[in-house]
């Protein structure tokens, strides 16, 4: 059995490695205007072969199923029925929605305890690249679809500039200068919280409707 | 602590790769090309779905793992249909 076991897991890997050529090329050819369409075909295959493989060794395959279907009805929704002039701020929701997943990852792995320190320090930096891509995403769509303005003078934005940087001060506190390896809910829930509003900062910060080709 | 070394190198590789990749490239297909490399992003599906399949289990990560896996899917599809979407309109031009 154990054998078996290794082997799929060889298997799994060497798919990976193929699925990666595939992204690569895929990346390659969106960048030439004659390809780029099968590029972005030859990269969503690649992610489906990628997928596929992970599935392979699957014990509660419900959540599994219903996550995917979940997810695809409303990605797919979202993408086809929006209107062309608004998809740029569609891919910036999209964006923070692939950083929420990654800080949900980000969290669940710290609620299973850390193997060694540096396991813990990539779980912290996640945790805070992942919800600060989140929310500053998603003030990222509401400027870009113009519900939403901020002054780059105004009280808001120095509000959240202190927050980010003290959101940053805390992590590297966290990070480097504490060895809690046992999961610490209040101790690391002042870590989600300053990480998602300080993300408001990027949002206000980083993204201008102006540089837009569309 | 060997696996982390050849990990650093996987990075560091693929830092130069990326700015390779998005060298010389029309500023037309920028849009999409960003689209495009942000449903690749969505590669985190994986991270999620090894995290749903792991047998030991507790509420909170299954939650965790429910929303993970929905989020990263919005993402995955989204992202590709909305760059397909983008790519047509850039040929009828």
């Amino acid at each position: 059995m154990s054998i078996l076991i290794e082997n799929l897991s060889t298997l799994q890997n060497v798919i990976y490695i193929i699925s990666s050529m595939l992204f690569i090329t895929g990346i390659k050819m969106l960048g030439k205007e004659d390809t780029a369409v099968r590029g972005n075909f030859l990269s969503a295959l690649a992610m489906f072969i990628a997928v596929s493989i992970t599935l392979v060794n699957v014990v509660n395959p419900l959540i599994i199923i219903i996550g995917i279907s979940v997810g695809a009805i409303i990605g797919s929704v979202i993408a086809l029925k929006v209107k062309m002039t608004s998809i740029p701020e569609m891919v910036a929701l999209f964006n923070g929605f692939g950083g929420l997943a990654t800080f949900f990852i980000a969290w669940s792995e710290y609620s299973t305890t850390p193997e060694n320190s540096f396991q813990y320090i990539l779980i912290m930096l996640t945790t805070f690249i992942g919800g600060v891509t989140f929310t500053g995403s998603i003030i990222a769509y509401g400027k870009l679809s113009e519900r939403l303005t901020i002054k780059k003078t105004s009280l808001i934005t120095k509000l959240f500039t202190t927050i980010f940087y003290v959101s940053l001060l805390y992590l590297i506190y966290s990070t480097f200068f504490t060895d809690i390896f046992e999961p610490n809910f209040d101790f690391y829930l002042i870590l989600i919280i300053l990480t998602l509003l300080g993300g408001i900062f990027f949002g206000v910060f980083g993204c201008n409707s102006r540089t837009w080709h569309l | 602590m060997e696996t982390y070394i050849l990990l650093g190198f996987v990075l560091v590789l693929s830092i130069y790769l990326g700015l390779e990749l998005i060298s010389k490239v029309p500023s037309t297909l920028h849009t999409p090309l960003m689209s495009g490399a942000n449903a690749i992003s969505g590669i985190a599906l994986v991270g999620a779905l090894m995290l749903a399949v792991g047998d030991q289990f507790g509420q909170l990560q299954e939650v965790l793992a429910f929303l993970a896996v929905t989020f990263a899917s919005i993402n995955v599809f989204g992202g590709y249909l909305v760059t397909n979407r983008m790519l047509k309109m850039f040929k009828k031009k």
